[in-house]
């Protein structure tokens, strides 16, 4: 493996929220800069004080300079019918702009995001034995409007939830 | 995500409660073999940030 995920504690994170944010690229128009950094701050205080786990993701061979994305995970449940039902829940997924809609040999010729979400499934496969987690969630940025996005998730496996294609999750 | 921009704001969001014909549906999904046998070959190193 040629990579490596550093997780960031809370505490860390209280420290260092700035150069987490400047530690990464983003989108060269400013509304979806700004955009992008409001989620990215917004996930940086879940994870300082809320049960999320945040990530980042860094190539080995450094090849690939600094932070490459960031993915936030949080233990969640949904409500099927009448049951409750264990989750892990995607609250964060970002890919550094230079990076993005590319492959890497390194990864497998995969995307930086499909490596991201890679991690996510592994580590909700990893919860489900303790847990029970029978899914990953998430919500996709931009809505079912997001088409390009939408298609990405359904690839690697993932379907909406409801008929009104908001959420969307994997089936563990 | 657990919350969408929205107007200029960060807005949280929930997950939906199914029900009827899709929440059989998502009871009774399988998951997707393919990739969930490439992620388990897989080993993630992580490290906490110092």
């Amino acid at each position: 493996m040629s990579y490596t995920f550093t997780k960031y504690s809370p505490t860390y994170i209280s420290t260092h929220k700035r150069s987490l944010l400047s530690s990464v690229e983003y989108h060269s128009d400013v509304a979806r800069e700004e955009r992008e950094k409001a989620l990215f701050s917004q996930a940086l205080s879940y994870a300082q004080n809320k049960s999320t786990k945040l990530y980042s993701l860094r190539d080995d061979t450094k090849q690939l300079k600094g932070i490459l994305g960031f993915i936030a995970l949080s233990a969640s449940e949904v409500i099927i019918g009448e049951t409750k039902k264990p989750t892990v829940l995607i609250d964060f997924l970002f890919v550094n702009k230079k990076y993005r809609s590319k492959t890497y040999p390194q990864f497998s010729d995969a995307k930086i995001s499909t490596v991201l979400l890679e991690f996510a499934i592994a580590t909700a496969l990893e919860v489900s034995e303790l847990l029970g987690v029978s899914y990953l969630v998430l919500y996709p940025e931009g809505g079912k409007e997001n088409v390009r996005l939408v298609e990405f998730y359904k690839m690697i496996g993932f379907e909406f939830m409801t008929k009104k294609h908001e959420w969307m999750y994997l089936k563990i | 995500m657990a919350f969408k921009y929205e107007n200029g704001k960060v807005v949280q969001v929930t997950p939906p409660h199914v029900i009827g014909e899709d929440a059989e549906k998502m009871l009774n999904a399988k998951p997707p073999k393919k990739i969930i046998e490439r992620v388990k070959k897989k080993k993630f190193v992580v490290k906490d940030a110092a």
